[in-house]
């Protein structure tokens, strides 16, 4: 089917470097307004410009709907519903009461056992499902405690993209990564876990040392027999056949999740199956559980997807990925030059598109050069998973725990988290890069 | 009516306090006691419990058989036809309940033709209960016979019923305008709650408290007991939802017989 744009209409034949920079043009307004957040609604600003692009004809509608990843789609929207359920069971009331008699309602005790927690569970699971799981819980707790909840939150944000880099299954552009590189999920345990796990720690301290800084950890409920009373007193209305049925299902979901790759099905496919079967099994109303999904993030997605492939289709990734790939010469300097370029990229850009191109560059790399690439797969790994803390969209997990925040009173702003998140993305990025290099440097490539 | 026979079953061990409890309830109520231990390791405590019946000044029969609720427990039930059984059953936090399903619940579930006080083991005494009203279940019967034993063993009985508002308001929501589904409503609560009074008054013939809340009953009602100090929610044996009332219930949960 020939692809007509608003000009044709008016005779203006366009070229394709106009729809290049028309692309890029759309993408910096659509991110401007998603930055001015006081005067545009970011669901708002991301379904505009997705819409603008096929208005004006950079990408036609059919491959604008092409470019939504229904994979993440389905993801998200399965495990809100799954989660829904379990919230509507009292779960994570109780969780939540159990984490705060754990922590004995210490700023610190929180802070640390739930980034720690948070870490490990997204090496193993979605990173938007871990924090699907594990906000709700921290803002019960940290709103009984009268802490302020947004720096609690973006802190299990930041260390659910440090520990989804972890793994093979950690973060989709790992999954990328190893589907294109033919990596195995030992060759990712094994070169990435290591690095992570002291990137993780460095990271905490990091972080913990900025919010002591400001006062955040500074405990609101100072009498400890009131602290006492308050923890001891928790208590909440819960169902327990609904929380059998809703871990039940969860189980199951988070073993085809690892089963996926053998199953030949999407995560997406798996999560949206069984959050049906649940709808079935638990006799809950969906009007009720679908009041608690965040059509708000799903929306924010598809028109972010959008916009995003609008530039994909003009060729805008592939252009970026061969100009990075020109300036690599050697494994040691691709080190340098990839994995800082990459955070930069994913952490304004979704890193899925961008993982996607880089690591079809990196295929053909391979083919090409008579050195070994391997040191640049590992840097690409880390650059995009951990680059996704720069800002609140450069990752999914970052725009849905954001959405929860924002749904329970307590919104995060754009330069909020920029402000806790690029400190903790600089260092994090560059110690764990310089802990690749170091190993190269001393074991060889 | 009348409660004539009451059955105490230890499942598994003895528990001190539910045999207080037993022993107050029967008294209660002046019948005897029949006790039924299933562990004949318990055996060795025969002595410590005919102590403390003798010294309760109450008439007894000590039955102990070989471990087996099911199938030895039913057979005595059968045979014995008791008019409440008592049995006790450990506290469970609502976390290890999702993956723990105890024989004494399984066992308590299966029964619809006999009352039961399932009491938890810390409980020794039962001084304030609730009977939970769902006017479109519960018969008077059930509020008669709930009311009568909870009355002669506590003194002062009260009730509770509540409206599951969410439930209604996502059903009419498909089919009716806002406005209209809000009134519907209204007329639903002041209908569940006439007919609530209507069964109770039928039931006990005079005036009673009447707590009335909101919300899914199966979670809310076991949470509002618990938070409120209760220590007895009466249930009807038959609700569809006796199940859940058990396992979301923090304290001695009374299944009456409708």
């Amino acid at each position: 089917m020939e692809h007509h744009t608003l000009f044709s209409l008016f005779g203006i034949e366009v070229s394709k470097t106009f729809l290049y920079w028309l692309s890029i043009a759309i993408f910096v307004g659509t991110y401007t307004m998603i930055i001015l957040e006081k005067f545009f609604d970011r669901v708002a600003a991301a379904l505009f410009g997705g819409a603008l692009a096929i208005f004006i004809g950079v990408q036609s509608s059919e491959h604008a709907w092409e470019a939504i990843d229904h994979n993440t789609i389905f993801l998200l929207l399965g495990m809100m519903i799954i989660v829904s359920v379990l919230i509507e069971s009292g779960f994570f009331s109780i969780l939540s009461i159990k984490a705060l008699q754990f922590t004995k309602g210490k700023p610190l005790n929180i802070l640390l056992t739930f980034t720690m927690l948070t870490a490990v569970l997204s090496a193993f699971l979605d990173n938007v499902t871990t924090v699907l799981f594990m906000t709700p819980i921290l803002i019960g707790i940290t709103r009984k405690l009268k802490l302020p909840p947004v720096p609690y939150v973006i802190a299990i944000i930041l260390a659910s993209n440090i520990g989804g880099t972890a793994t093979l299954i950690g973060d989709p552009p790992n999954i990328i990564i190893g589907s294109i590189g033919k990596f195995t999920f030992n060759d990712f345990i094994i070169n990435l876990a290591p690095i992570i796990i002291v990137t993780h720690i460095i990271g905490t301290i990091a972080f913990t040392f900025q919010m002591k800084i400001k006062g955040q950890l500074e405990p609101r409920i100072k009498d400890p027999k009131e602290l006492e009373k308050l923890i001891s007193a928790e208590a909440s209305e819960f169902d327990v056949v609904l929380m059998r049925k809703g871990l039940i299902v969860f189980g199951i979901t988070i073993i085809l999740f690892f089963l996926h790759h053998a199953l030949h099905l999407e995560p997406g496919t798996v999560a949206l199956f069984m959050a049906t079967i649940l709808l079935l099994w638990s006799g809950e109303s969906p009007e009720k559980i679908f009041e608690r999904v965040e059509w708000a993030t799903l929306m924010f997605f598809i028109g972010l997807f959008i916009v995003i492939g609008g530039m994909e289709s003009t060729g805008v990734f592939e252009t970026l990925a061969e100009f990075t790939a020109s300036l690599i010469k050697d494994p040691m300097s691709g080190i340098l030059i990839l994995g800082p370029l990459s955070a930069l990229i994913s952490g304004i850009v979704d890193n899925i598109p961008f993982t996607m191109a880089m690591a079809k560059v990196l295929a053909e790399l391979t083919n090409e050069v008579s050195f070994n690439t391997e040191p640049l797969w590992w840097a690409l790994a880390l650059g995009a998973c951990l680059g996704g803390n720069l800002t609140i969209i450069g990752a999914s997990a970052n725009v849905v725990a954001s959405g929860l925040s924002a749904r329970e009173g307590y919104p995060i702003s754009f330069i909020e988290f920029l402000k806790a998140g690029t400190p903790i993305t600089i260092v994090t990025v560059i110690v764990a890069l310089l802990l690749l290099y170091l190993r190269y440097l001393i074991f060889g490539v | 009516m009348d409660i004539n026979s009451v059955l105490l079953i230890f499942p598994k061990k003895f528990v001190e306090n539910t045999l207080y409890l037993a022993v107050s309830v029967a008294k209660s109520l002046n019948t005897d006691l029949k006790i039924l231990i299933l562990e004949r390791e318990e055996e060795i405590k025969r002595d410590k419990i005919e102590s403390i019946l003798n010294s309760e000044n109450i008439e007894y029969d000590i039955f102990i058989e070989k471990n087996g609720l099911k199938s030895k427990a039913t057979k005595f039930i059968e045979n014995y036809h008791p008019d409440l059984l008592i049995i006790p059953h450990e506290k469970i936090d609502p976390m290890v309940h999702i993956f723990k399903h105890p024989e004494a619940e399984k066992f308590v579930e299966k029964f619809e033709d006999v009352s039961i006080i399932f009491a938890i083991e810390s409980s020794r005494e039962i001084k304030k209960p609730i009977i939970y009203i769902d006017p479109n279940q519960d018969s008077v019967e059930y509020v008669k016979r709930a009311y009568n034993v909870l009355k002669k063993v506590c003194g002062n009985v009260e009730f509770i019923y509540s409206f599951h508002e969410e439930f209604y308001e996502y059903s009419l929501s498909k089919t009716h305008p806002d406005a209209e589904a809000r009134s519907i409503i209204n007329e639903l609560y002041e209908e569940g709650l006439r007919k609530s009074k209507e069964l109770i008054a039928k039931a006990v013939g005079k005036e009673v408290t009447l707590k009335v809340i909101k919300g899914d009953p199966k979670k809310e009602v076991p949470f509002f007991a618990h938070q409120n100090g209760y220590d007895i929610l009466s249930v009807n044996i038959e609700n569809e939802d006796k199940k859940s009332f058990i396992e979301n219930s923090q304290i001695t949960i009374g299944l009456f017989k409708g």
